[in-house]
């Protein structure tokens, strides 16, 4: 097939277009994931609660595209990649999974019926389904710092040789406290944006403060880690830079 | 391989996507009848027709959630549980479902919350517009993802790589317009339209019984009489028999779709009862109309249409070459410029997959005895109890359903819709479209065994290397959300049709929150 651009410039700018992606679902999705997390703590009453819901019901199905794109576009780039990070993660793909699906479920059948049961049910799931991403993506993001345990066979089919409890690490779990703290954040300051005035907005501020202030020592602490601390994998072999990566 | 994740992994993937087929047939079709709908509000302006499209736009809203929702766990599946798969085809397969979440999924899920917030903010013209612009967006979803499908009944414009150990992209526009594609995703769609002129119709039905909202029911029926006359029509004749002729394997789910055993002479007749019979390969009790099967598949009088036997001593030669191709492989494996060793590849590299094929009998398949390869050849018949009699039942439904809306055509036109035994037929029959729709899908996909992507990649080999206690894990996870979500989704929408087509300014002790307190509404309300 005709490519006007040689791999390396393709390879640069997948690189490019999957960072766009990944950071534009945390900006995006992060208003949703961050304010949702939030849900039972800023909102006491059905009348709060709806306040806060409304200020990403319009847009949650919009920011989800950008994750959706992401791992797309992983799938389509790096298709590698895909195949051993999703089975390598199996369980703790589910979980966001599971997450997500119930979500959108929860913001649209929510308002269906005006008894508080019903609503309190799906206000647990709203805040399941912010909090657990959250989590699992910072999580991800620590265990790809470290490196995760795999194997190749001669074939390329790959070999997990970690488990579920081996995701969460110490210093895994740092990150996905930060991602929590950042999002939670995040979500805070969407709200402070979006509401106006009343006890919504000054626990959102309160809140937001807290998350903020974590945020940074959660940080500064993952980067004294990184520093000092022994994690992840050395290269010690030689790298042959010739390997057939390329597709011709 | 563990045999047992494979059959539990693809008893997960059967799972999860036929619980989202149930969900994607009623947006598909649902989403033009709203189109179809709006578009007689906007141009005639009459102000029952904004109350009907709101109505059934209403259930749509319902429907729709559950259908993104579930479609999510097919693309995360590739990766979890069929990663070698995803490793091997990624290349290929990857770029439709990247397609698909770029252009069809920006385009519904930006445009469905402006058709549910936008109806008094927007033009009429403007709503129609974005109503379109769903309707749009969840076809042209459905189109990539049959693609996706498509190339995995008959994978045109790839090639293997000994070197990357996986299949590349030869040549992007016979991905796109793979004939199977076209004709799955033709045919698909038209099952969706019918699906939602069924249910449009049965519910409307419904309210003429009970004696309620009887001109909303009218005028739907008479829409989703005149659409689902069209898509019954269009789903038995855009049937996708085009692509039986194809390959190997499309022939082989032909000709057990017809439990034919032996190749007949040309036109061959198409069986309309019979009993299967797999261990001694002959149909019992076997009822045929001459010629007719010859004339639909090869739409010739002397094409013929291979029997599988016939296949099966095709299928055996080809693993003979393809363990040539395996060879070659391994060779390339230990030293990348072997000019023989490619050059035997070059020539035996369409046959690698059927190599494959033995994997499940013996690890290295160049130490396969004559046994194993004929064992191997008869791996490639697909159930055909199952196919014979699912075909008939699908095909039988579709042939009802035209009946069906032609009878409901025809009562509507001549204003006769008092008749209360079609009435209570058509509320009867509201779950028919579903089943033939999963039968359909049932149809396709074991017809595909024992390919992952036919002729490239056997199903065995394409999973993760999981425990069985992980896969099990998730199959009780998605048991029990799914379970719940359609617990409530059922309930959810029957409540809105017993409510009916009300408005909040009719009815002012309604839930619908734009009434509380000056509080923005809610979705979908």
């Amino acid at each position: 097939m005709l490519i006007p651009l040689d791999y390396e410039t393709l390879r640069v700018i997948w690189w490019l277009l999957m960072g766009v992606l990944l950071i534009g679902f945390a900006l995006t999705d992060g208003y949703d994931l961050g304010t949702a997390a939030l849900l039972p703590f800023v909102g006491r009453t059905d009348e709060e609660r709806r306040l806060v819901i409304n200020a990403v019901a319009p847009h949650w199905e919009g920011h989800q595209v950008w994750l959706i794109l992401g791992a797309g576009a992983i799938f389509a780039a790096w298709p590698f990649v895909y195949a051993v990070s999703f089975s390598g993660f199996y369980l703790a793909m589910f979980l966001v999974l599971a997450a997500l699906i119930v979500r959108p479920v929860a913001f649209k059948y929510r308002s269906k019926h005006p008894e508080p049961a019903w609503r309190a049910r799906w206000d647990w799931a709203l805040f399941a389904g912010g909090l657990v991403p959250a989590l699992v993506f910072g999580v991800a993001v620590g265990n790809v710092l470290q490196g995760a345990p795999f194997r190749l066979d001669g074939d390329l089919r790959t070999f997990y040789e970690g488990s579920l409890l081996g995701l969460f690490s110490p210093f895994a779990l740092l990150t996905g406290l930060l991602s929590i703290a950042m999002l939670v954040l995040h979500g805070a300051g969407w709200l402070a944006v979006r509401i106006e005035d009343g006890p919504v907005l000054a626990r959102a501020r309160r809140l937001g403060t807290i998350a903020a202030i974590a945020s940074v020592i959660l940080f500064a602490l993952g980067g004294l880690w990184v520093a000092w601390g022994q994690i992840g994998f050395r290269v010690v072999g030689a790298i042959d830079t010739a390997g057939p990566s390329n597709p011709h | 391989m563990d045999m047992a994740v494979v059959e539990l992994s693809r008893f997960q993937f059967a799972l999860t996507a036929m619980f989202h087929f149930l969900f994607v047939p009623l947006t598909l079709g649902l989403s033009f009848l709203l189109v179809i709908m709006e578009s007689i509000y906007v141009m005639t302006g009459k102000p029952i027709w904004r109350r009907i499209t709101r109505f059934w736009g209403k259930l749509f809203g319902i429907n729709f959630v559950l259908g993104v929702g579930t479609g999510l766990t097919m693309e995360f599946e590739v990766g979890t549980n069929w990663s070698y798969y995803a490793h091997y085809v990624g290349d290929i397969f990857g770029a439709p479902l990247a397609i698909e979440g770029l252009m069809a999924f920006f385009l519904e899920a930006t445009f469905v919350g402006l058709m549910f917030f936008g109806w008094d903010k927007l033009s009429r013209v403007g709503h129609l517009a974005v109503t379109f612009m769903v309707a749009l967006g969840t076809n042209l979803s459905a189109l990539w993802i049959l693609i996706a499908n498509g190339w995995m009944q008959n994978p045109a414009g790839a090639a293997f790589n000994p070197a990357t150990m996986r299949m590349e992209v030869t040549d992007f526009y016979a991905v796109l317009f793979n004939p199977v594609a076209q004709a799955k995703f033709v045919h698909t769609v038209s099952a969706g339209y019918v699906c939602a002129s069924v249910f449009v119709l049965g519910v409307s039905a419904w309210f003429l019984l009970k004696g309620k909202w009887t001109a909303v029911a009218r005028r739907s029926i008479t829409v989703a009489a005149a659409f689902g006359l069209a898509s019954s029509l269009s789903v038995v004749v855009l049937g996708d028999e085009s692509g039986y002729a194809l390959t190997d394997n499309q022939k082989m789910k032909l000709a057990a779709i017809e439990a034919m055993w032996d190749t007949e002479p040309a036109p061959a007749g198409l069986s309309l009862f019979g009993i299967p019979d797999m261990a001694s390969h002959t149909t019992h009790l076997d009822v045929k109309i001459p010629y007719v099967l010859g004339l639909i598949a090869t739409r010739s009088l002397t094409g013929q249409v291979e029997g599988i036997n016939q296949l099966v001593l095709n299928a055996d030669e080809r693993i003979r070459s393809g363990i040539i191709a395996y060879d070659a492989v391994e060779k390339l494996k230990a030293n990348r410029h072997d000019p023989i060793a490619r050059e035997s590849f070059e020539r035996h590299r369409a046959d690698l997959g059927y190599a494959m094929l033995l994997k499940r009998h013996i690890p290295d398949p160049r130490q396969a005895s004559d046994a194993q390869i004929l064992t191997a050849a008869r791996d490639t018949i697909p159930n055909v109890p199952v196919m014979f009699w699912l075909f008939r039942l699908m095909a039988g439904l579709g042939f009802f359903f035209i009946g069906f809306f032609a009878l409901a055509f025809y009562s509507a036109s001549v204003g006769r819709l008092d008749r209360r035994w079609f009435l209570r037929l058509a509320v009867a029959i509201i779950p028919l479209p579903w089943l033939a729709i999963e039968f359909g899908w049932v149809l396709a996909e074991i017809g595909r065994q024992p390919w992952a992507v036919e002729g490239v990649l056997p199903t065995f080999l394409a999973a993760s290397s999981l425990t069985r206690a992980q896969v099990w894990a998730t199959i009780a996870g998605f048991t029990l959300i799914y379970s719940i979500l359609a617990f409530i989704e059922v309930r959810l929408m029957l409540a809105t049709i017993r409510k009916g087509p009300v408005e909040a300014s009719d009815d002012p002790g309604s839930d619908d929150p734009a009434d509380h307190r000056g509080l923005a509404p809610l979705p979908a309300e």
